[in-house]
């Protein structure tokens, strides 16, 4: 795609100038503030259960994170069918997003939204609709690094 | 201009991070006369076979860098789990592989197995309550130990 | 009649018969809720899909239109309507069970006013007696179609709009007395290189001010023969923007004359960041609460400029810039006996 810097004639950059000014802008710091704290609950929440699959399951610290996370994703679906996750997400930002219940998220109310145009095209086509950059990069960007690992470690002989 | 000014953030961040992260060397870790590590000794609760895991709490307990220990051990193996300070956590894989190495040294005749896994923290101390109350028999405890090398194999 | 270069002179008195005005739950809560004719309390009308929903809607405001008027499918020539979703199916499937002959449209949130200055334009010609336009819109199926699932939790800027879930229909006819559609201005496709899609009130700005400036040159009058100039879905950020703009232009703009429909739909609590917009809320608003206060005789003259972001979600997506337009009717009340 051409990155094309379109030249604004000096209408254009006139009244630019005048929306800019008349912008909400939005409140950043407070944004960060409401992520961070939000985010860091998630993660604690997410401390919690692992440590309770590692006293009460036989887990470890190594595999007591797919229990976790499949924990996470079923809250996170159940607060997103009623309807009550958009609202902290609304409030929170990346807190929310960025952690696997943003994932999860994504995924659920796509599949959600789309139940009406049937199972195979409707939910099962748009299910990743939202969450399919993550899983194509995510899957590229490891392949990658695994591959910058490989090279290094051959010529560095580790 | 405000192009100029975000990569040279982005790069001064990465930096700071690459030189941060790359500072500590792994050093030898010595032993210190300082106030050793409390531990739950077996061997006067005449359980005459905790001696070997007794020695090793005692000796991995004079380390700085370990706050907590607890072992057990039977005729053929020795397992041992250890909670390492936060700030020393860095280096967890380092720590574990060299006490792991001293304690194969100390004890030739066992098989040696080192965690830091909370798990195997969780299960030794239960072990060893059971074993201070006189509660568990030679069966049980290698059916435990057994149990607990598994999981010590385990990755995600 | 052409006066000026865009703008049309009606000599036979089109008029709006009577409207239709419908509401979902969010605009049950609003500010205007009493001047609605119908509200509901879900936003699925017990329907199976959110289009189908907003489809029902219309179908409920052509009925309550023609019932008000006591007009009959049978007198109606033609409906003229369209919406926001892809290839006007809502609309067009109203229009099925209607029954009457159908001219679809396209202007986004614009659409309320094309079809009433065609409408108009029609009449006034002889080319029909009675023409009902319409549109209606819905939050959650504009939502999954420009933006994000609904129960997405994807925050929201300050700029970002609320779809009204709404349909407003209005019948034109001849009439002698009631609000009669005086003129009408055709917009220009306007685009000042604006890009961000939670910020269409920004964009559509500009274009309504070219409507607006046209329209009083076409018509060689002053803004003070207007009591209120009315857009149809600027929000906060497009009439803040829209009003400097206007106050450049040194035509001695009042700002209690200026007023925005998606500012006048909701209460302040309600969580709709920048205003409401959507092809309804235009419709909503001034089919009810403006028309109301006109039959009041609060309001003598009204402009109804409604505007419309014409971009697709695809359009973004391409870095493409969002054009806009914004089209004009001006309403004269005629005091007398009207429904």
């Amino acid at each position: 795609m051409t990155n094309k810097k379109k030249k604004l004639n000096p209408k254009a950059q006139h009244y630019q100038a005048i929306q800019k000014k008349n912008e909400t802008k939005r409140p950043i710091f407070t944004n960060c503030l409401k992520a961070f704290f939000v985010g860091g609950f998630v993660c604690f929440i997410g401390q919690l259960i692992s440590t309770f699959y590692i006293y009460f399951f036989d887990f470890t610290e190594q595999t007591a994170g797919n229990p976790t996370v499949a924990t996470l994703i079923i809250i996170t679906m159940f607060l997103t069918g009623f309807g009550v996750y958009d609202h902290i997400g609304q409030f929170a930002g990346a807190g929310t997003a960025v952690p696997v219940t943003g994932f999860a998220n994504a995924v659920i109310s796509s599949a959600i939204e789309h139940r009406t145009e049937g199972y195979i095209l409707g939910v099962g086509t748009n299910m990743l609709k939202l969450a399919g950059p993550v899983i194509v990069y995510g899957v590229f960007s490891a392949f990658i690094i695994a591959l910058i690992k490989t090279i290094f470690s051959q010529f560095l002989g580790s | 201009m405000k192009r100029y000014k975000q990569s040279l953030t982005i790069i001064t961040l990465l930096s700071l991070t690459i030189i941060l992260g790359c500072t500590k060397q792994d050093p030898t870790y010595e032993p210190t006369e300082q106030q050793a590590t409390d531990y739950t000794p077996l061997t006067n609760k005449g359980q005459a076979h905790q001696s070997e895991a007794d020695e090793a709490k005692q000796l991995l307990s004079r380390y700085d860098e370990v706050s907590e220990v607890h072992a057990i051990n039977n005729d053929k193996t020795l397992i041992v789990a250890i909670k390492i300070e936060q700030g020393d956590r860095f280096s967890l894989d380092h720590l574990e592989k060299e006490f792991q190495e001293k304690l194969q040294h100390s004890f030739p005749h066992l098989k040696t197995a080192v965690s830091t896994d909370q798990k195997m923290l969780f299960e030794l101390k239960e072990l060893e309550n059971k074993l201070a109350n006189d509660t568990l028999s030679n069966k049980t405890l290698n059916k435990h130990m057994k149990k607990i090398k598994k999981l010590m194999k385990e990755e995600t | 009649m052409l006066v000026g270069h865009s703008t049309w002179k009606f000599n036979q008195q089109p008029a709006i018969i009577s409207t239709g005005v419908v509401g979902g739950p969010f605009e049950a809560n609003g500010k205007i809720a009493n001047d609605f004719d119908l509200l509901h309390e879900d936003l699925w009308l017990e329907q199976d899909s959110f289009e189908q929903a907003q489809q029902k809607m219309l179908e409920e405001a052509a009925e309550i239109a023609m019932d008000k008027a006591q007009i009959s499918k049978g007198q109606i020539e033609f409906f003229i309507g369209g919406d926001l979703i892809n290839q006007i199916t809502p609309t067009t499937f109203a229009a099925k069970t209607i029954g009457v002959p159908y001219l679809g449209l396209f202007s986004a949130c614009a659409t309320s006013v094309e079809s009433l200055a065609l409408a108009a334009s029609i009449i006034d010609n002889n080319g029909a007696n009675h023409i009902l336009t319409g549109t209606a819109s819905h939050n959650a199926a504009a939502e999954r179609q420009f933006r994000y699932p609904t129960e997405y939790g994807g925050q929201k800027p300050p700029t970002a709009q609320w779809t009204v879930t709404g349909s407003g229909c209005a019948l034109v006819g001849k009439s002698e007395t009631g609000p009669i559609i005086t003129s009408a201005t055709i917009g220009k496709v306007i685009d000042m290189g604006l890009t961000d899609p939670f910020n269409m009130g920004g964009a559509m700005a500009p274009a309504a001010v070219d409507t607006i400036i046209r329209h009083l040159h076409d018509l060689k009058v002053d803004v003070s023969h207007y009591d209120l100039i009315i857009t149809g879905d600027l929000g906060k950020i497009g009439h803040e923007a829209s009003f400097d703009l206007l106050v450049e232009q040194n035509i001695g703009i009042k700002k209690e004359q200026y007023l925005d429909c998606g500012l006048l739909i909701y209460n302040d609590e309600q969580p709709v960041h920048s205003g409401g917009s959507g092809t309804a809320c235009s419709a909503v608003v001034t089919y009810g609460h403006i028309l109301n206060r006109m039959k009041n005789g609060e309001l003598k003259r009204v402009l109804f400029v409604a505007t419309g972001s014409l971009h697709s979600p695809m359009s973004v997506q391409q870095k493409e810039t969002i054009p806009c337009i914004a089209h004009a009717v001006s309403i004269e009340y005629k005091a007398g006996d009207v429904t």
